[in-house]
């Protein structure tokens, strides 16, 4: 009996949706909610491979506009189905899996150029864009944004936005957060949120700064404005070999004191000696790093005579530019199959973030714990995305051969994390740096936090007093 | 079910979210589904068991196998390999969507997409000769006037050629079509067999599929036309470069040059045609997504069982041509001229016809 009244209710709830993006934009087909069930969280690729169900969303909606999402949300606040909207399933974090079932909102087909004022230089666009293709959109005017994360031709604008992205020329160019200027946004009301039309103000706190990172948990982000730059005239590599982790990570700070290179990567010992090999075809202790500086000629041109005299200062052995010149060529290329790590190794890239006089510390820590309490785990890391006061350590542990079953490796996959990320914690370090907290990670909000927590969970209550939006992620 | 290849791709794609931004299917209809990694998702769901055969079908055939996503990868995997085994699968369990099943049918009957089976009228031409040129069922049926500035441009430049007087479906439509099915390899055996019939040493094919179709797909089946495959564009560039074929009447405009994804990325050909495009006199006016990362324009099998979506694939590569300023958007693939033309009107034109206008 219950059933088939759930089943009326079912089909009621369909047609609206139906009435509100159209027919062929609602699925409940099992193919297009299957798809939806597992994102890039390795648990959840672990749960699939295992021929298990993933969690899946009673509807798979897919709204064309603002309008539309707003149409949506009403619908779903109204009968309180939880929402969970989904970019390009790239998220490492399990933020877009419908665990709660309801809505998959899917943002895709919001894919358009809104406006692109060459005069501010900026650009606005609707978020279910695939960043390459919008980053794309400005180079053919000669433009970029300067944020090309490894999962640019992966992740939506949104994608990047809910978990505060950040890409490879961070350092001078900023995180995500810094390039957005403004944003839409949807709330499970319906109503459509703006925020101001520019970033730096004292018209109140930063609302824009309270739906970055926000992972879907209090509305659906539509349209955001982004800075543009220029394409740089040059962008000069430089290679640098250190004695070790201490003296790397002083010469990056240094750096930072007088200029902004647009990368530096400075890869653990561990991580050094393939690329060592690589460049000098002989192994050679120290730490590895590699430097960008991009802009006018004459003015890169001297920021790497200065970079080059901080490395020596710290008694650096000065490796060339062919190094950096592939590796920025060939960046993605380590994210395609066979390429990465891949299932079933397990894996997991712990990214924190602290000041100088923590970061090494986090480092040495983090390894130690993992290493030592987890047999046949190894923990690899390197520092990239510089900032004047700290740096970020992505670190990541891996394993070749997780146990057979899939309970215990999840049991074993969680454990490792709550080491990884609470010595982090204990040791000046965040939750995350920049994949955000999702699913997985939810748990340790209140751990990082503590009474702080009543901020974000007042927030959430005020927009989404019925708790529709993305059930279960980020602690919330 | 899948070949072991197949479940090879399948594999690999599920996990791997790295070229979404380049499938024209997925960014033109936002679906997870249409993207490669859906579609792997998808079959690997069909081979753990799930039931949902009938619900995957109409993803398998939206896709236009334009191979932008195997010219990204670079592991090497192809989805095109899955994608066509789960079209021949949907033909086996009877699953083949509605909107699709009439073209299906009509390919199983006729060996090609189309109704009719065109026959341009053309001068007569020897039983025999050094060169076939081959027409293709899109230039037969639907752009009889490249095959006429074909047959002009070969005579002028005093090549001895022929074409089939019945010339039978390639095959190569099908293949997409359906796949590797026995009826597909029976179709391309009846061509191959009338095209080495005409014991021509030189074999010039007006449509790029055709030419990867005979030059690729083939000989893994034993099949072989009997003469070395050419297309179209590498032949007369060859022509004019020897002097053979002479410009006379310079065109001096603006063009832009859309890369068929076949040509491109299949055959790796991109610059005969630019090459034919200066020869005539043209300023070459470079779209920003050009030569093998060109974007498709949907393509004749998919406009004619989803034409909804084609105009959502072609309509953004024709502003991507507009935007460049150039006078026409010249292209040099049947397909891509009728898919474009379609949409594009006069601001399209194939290299041949422009060719024989100014020779
Ligand atoms: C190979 C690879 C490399 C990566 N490299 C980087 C990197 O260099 N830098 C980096 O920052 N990240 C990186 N990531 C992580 C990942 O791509 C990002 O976290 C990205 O933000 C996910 O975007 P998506 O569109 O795929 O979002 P999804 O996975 O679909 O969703 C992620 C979260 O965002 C929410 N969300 C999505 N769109 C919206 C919206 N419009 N409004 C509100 N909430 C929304 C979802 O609800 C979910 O919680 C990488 C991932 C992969 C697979
Ligand atoms: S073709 Fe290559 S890049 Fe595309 S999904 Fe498959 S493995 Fe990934
Ligand atoms: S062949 Fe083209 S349409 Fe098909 S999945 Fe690959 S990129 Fe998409």
């Amino acid at each position: 009996m219950d059933q088939e009244r759930s089943a009326f209710l079912t089909a009621m709830i369909e047609s609206e949706l139906e009435d509100a993006v159209g027919k062929e934009n609602v699925s409940t087909t099992t193919a297009d909610r299957l798809i939806y069930g597992y994102d890039c969280y390795w648990l959840s690729n672990h749960w699939s491979a295992h021929g298990k169900t993933p969690p899946m969303a009673d509807f798979v909606v897919s709204p064309g506009s603002t309008e539309e999402v707003s149409k949506v949300l009403q619908i779903a606040n109204y009968y309180r189905i939880p929402v969970t909207t989904v970019g390009g399933t790239s998220g490492t974090q399990g933020g877009a899996l419908p665990v709660a079932g309801g809505i998959s909102l899917n943002t895709k087909r919001m894919n358009h150029i809104v406006e692109f004022d060459e005069m501010s230089m900026t650009v606005t666009v609707e978020t279910g864009m695939i960043f390459q293709q919008l980053e794309w959109y400005a180079n053919e005017r000669g433009y970029t944004l300067n944020h090309y994360p490894s999962a640019i031709t992966t992740a939506t604008v949104g994608g990047f936005l809910a978990h505060n992205g950040i890409g490879v020329v961070s350092t001078k160019y900023g995180k995500i957060i810094d390039q957005c200027l403004a944003l839409e946004i949807v709330i499970p009301s319906g109503e459509v949120l703006q925020t101001a039309p520019v970033p730096k103000h004292s018209s109140g706190p930063d609302l824009k700064g309270m739906f970055i990172g926000s992972e879907g948990t209090l509305g659906v982000m539509t349209k955001a404005t982004f800075q543009l730059f220029r394409i740089p005239e040059v962008r000069l590599f430089r290679g640098f070999l250190f004695k070790n982790l201490t003296e790397g990570i002083a010469a990056g700070r240094d750096m930072l004191q007088e200029f902004k290179p647009s990368i530096i990567r400075l890869y653990d010992e561990a991580e050094t000696v393939s690329i060592i090999k690589n460049i000098l075809g002989v192994a050679k202790p120290g730490v590895f790093m590699n430097i960008a500086v991009d802009g006018k000629q004459k003015m890169a041109e001297m920021e790497m005579e200065r970079a080059c005299e901080i490395a020596a200062e710290h008694g650096a052995e000065d490796l060339g530019a062919e190094y950096g010149k592939k590796w920025w060529d060939s960046r993605l290329t380590f994210f395609y199959p066979g390429k990465f790590f891949s299932y079933p190794q397990m894996y997991g890239t712990m990214d924190s973030v602290a000041v100088y006089s923590k970061i090494e510390n986090i480092y040495w820590e983090m390894k130690h714990a993992i290493e030592s309490t987890y047999k046949d785990v190894r923990f690899i890391a390197h520092f990239s995305h510089w900032y004047e006061w700290g740096c970020m350590i992505y670190d990541r542990f891996i394993m070749d051969r997780p146990p057979e079953d899939p309970i215990e490796t999840l049991k074993l996959h969680n454990a490792i994390w709550n080491t990884g990320v609470r010595t982090a914690l204990k040791n000046g370090g965040v939750v995350n740096d920049h994949h955000g907290v999702g699913l997985k990670l939810g748990k340790l909000m209140k751990e990082q936090y503590g009474p702080s927590m009543k901020v974000f969970e007042g927030l959430k209550k005020t927009l989404d007093p019925n708790g529709i939006m993305n059930p279960y992620k980020l602690g919330l | 079910m899948f070949s072991d290849n197949a479940k090879k791709q399948i594999d690999a794609c599920r996990f791997c979210w790295m070229c979404r931004h380049v499938c024209p299917v997925g960014l033109a209809t936002g679906k997870e589904a249409d993207t490669p990694r859906g579609r792997a998702v998808l079959c690997k769901y069909v081979l753990t068991g799930m039931d949902i055969q009938k619900e995957i079908t109409g993803d398998m055939f939206a896709c236009c196998l334009c191979n932008n996503c195997a010219s990204w990868c670079e592991t090497g995997y192809r989805p095109e390999v899955f994608i066509r085994e789960a079209r021949t699968q949907a033909l086996v369990t009877d699953t083949v969507p509605p909107a699709v099943k009439p073209v299906v049918d009509r390919v199983l009957e006729k060996g090609t997409i189309y109704e009719d089976e065109g026959r341009p009228a053309l001068p007569a031409l020897p039983e025999k000769a050094k060169v076939l040129l081959v027409l293709g069922e899109t230039v037969r049926v639907k752009q009889p006037g490249i095959a006429a500035a074909a047959v002009s441009l070969l005579t002028k430049a005093g090549v001895d050629f022929t074409v089939l007087k019945e010339e039978p479906p390639v095959g190569a439509m099908m293949y997409d079509l359906v796949g590797e099915l026995q009826e597909t390899r029976d179709v391309a055996a009846k061509f191959v067999k009338a095209a080495a019939a005409a014991g021509a040493g030189t074999i010039v094919c007006l449509d790029p599929t055709d030419a990867r179709f005979l030059k690729q797909d083939c000989p893994r089946w034993g099949l072989n036309p009997g003469g070395e495959v050419y297309t179209a564009t590498a032949y007369l560039a060859g022509l004019v470069e020897s002097g053979a074929l002479k410009v006379k009447k310079p065109w001096k405009g603006t063009a832009t040059f859309h890369d068929p994804c076949r040509l491109a990325r299949d055959l790796e050909e991109t610059e005969p045609a630019r090459d034919l495009l200066k020869a005539c006199g043209a300023e070459l006016k470079e779209m920003f997504l050009n030569r093998d990362s060109t974007r498709c324009c949907g393509g004749e099998v998919m406009s004619s069982q989803s034409p909804k979506v084609t105009a959502l694939i072609a309509n953004p590569r024709l502003d991507d041509a507009k935007r460049t300023g150039a006078e026409l958007c010249i292209t040099a693939c049947p397909g891509c001229s009728q898919v474009l033309g379609t949409h594009g009107g006069d601001f399209v034109k194939n290299i041949l016809e422009l060719l024989d206008e100014c020779c």
